[in-house]
């Protein structure tokens, strides 16, 4: 994510940092807060991954029981 | 033996099925920060000296309410889903329209502009997402402009469309159909001049030899440098100067952005009028 605190530097424009440490959604431009709670990341080896998710609003993974098949086995 | 399916629908982001980064990681919050973000960074560029762009903008997100977002002089907001709304932080039109509103209020004219702030807010929007449906997947309904409704076949389900094209009545909300239609809905007066830009856009930058991509980074060049100035985008009464052509009015500020050599009067490079 562009600008993007990263322990205490910011990312740049293309989200490339070269420190490691804590990362928020605050930047340059931005200080996100989400009710639903705090957001922060450790930085690793492989960089920071916030990744993706296809729910909406505060909602927490939920899982659903899709089948219930007792089988012999 | 039990066999269980796992569905992951959570908000929270998670990698390789699992969930990072706290409970804050939401939809939201990813969405709300990179749109906000990136309209700034590009205002940026517009207008290297505008002091409010070089400061941390407070982005509220996941309020607990649904159907509305707000820019309240400080900091620009959103509700969840719910209502027959979606998140609207999760909507890049809505978030580009509440900067919007922010970059109106802090330009050199300072405060939101006049009759309606919505207009620009609109326009920001639109120019950033490149369809002049602002808010596309924010409700449940396609858009509905004071009985002109949106083309259903368009499929419009965002807040408002500002190509009176894409409306059932084909034809421009103009000031005088404001006057009689719009009431005190200041997102309604807005059409009257986010029409006329997304149709420099749209049709005259392209009926004078500009393709679809040059004509909208012209236009958000032109829009930025304008707006900045602009106090009043037009008077309601239509009585000059600021009906349309006075000083600090929408369509004189156009004019200036345009303009290469101080003088208005002997037209601008891109004679879009």
């Amino acid at each position: 994510m562009s600008y993007m605190r990263v322990g205490s530097a910011d990312a740049d424009v293309g989200g490339n940092f070269d420190v490691t440490g804590t990362a928020s959604l605050r930047g340059k431009h931005v200080n996100l807060v989400d009710r639903c709670g705090d957001a922060s990341l450790s930085s690793s080896a492989d960089g920071i991954n916030w990744g993706t998710s296809g729910g909406t609003d505060c909602e927490l993974m939920q899982h659903h029981i899709n089948s219930f098949m007792p089988r012999n086995v | 033996m039990f066999r269980f399916h796992f569905s992951y629908t959570g908000a929270i982001g998670r990698v390789n099925g699992q969930q990072v980064g706290g409970r804050g990681n939401t939809h939201a919050s990813r969405t709300t920060y990179y749109h906000t973000t990136h309209i700034a960074d590009i205002a940026s560029k517009h207008l290297p000296n505008e002091v409010w762009l070089k400061r941390q903008l407070r982005a509220n997100v996941n309020i607990n309410d649904n159907c509305n977002a707000f820019w309240n002089g400080n900091s620009i907001n959103f509700y969840t889903s719910g209502g027959g709304c979606a998140n609207l932080g999760e909507i890049s039109g809505v978030v580009a329209h509440e900067w919007g509103h922010g970059m109106d209020a802090n330009g050199v004219a300072g405060g939101i502009s006049k009759p309606s702030g919505e207009g620009i807010a609109d326009l920001y929007a639109a120019l950033y997402d490149g369809t002049s449906c602002i808010g596309r997947g924010g409700l449940s309904n396609i858009c509905n402009l004071k009985g002109d409704r949106c083309k259903f076949s368009l499929g419009c389900d965002g807040v408002r469309d500002i190509d009176y094209m894409n409306h059932n009545s084909e034809r421009p909300h103009t000031m005088s159909w404001a006057r009689n239609n719009c009431d005190d809905s200041v997102h309604c007066k807005g059409h009257v001049y986010s029409e006329a830009v997304w149709s420099l856009y749209k049709r005259e930058l392209p009926a004078i030899g500009y393709d679809d991509l040059t004509a909208l980074e012209l236009t958000t060049y032109l829009l930025y440098k304008a707006a900045d100035n602009v106090e009043f985008w037009y008077t309601e009464n239509g009585i000059a100067p600021n009906g349309g052509c006075g000083g600090n009015s929408g369509y004189k500020a156009f004019l200036v952005a345009d303009d290469n050599d101080g003088n208005v009067n002997n037209g601008t490079p891109r004679k879009y009028y």
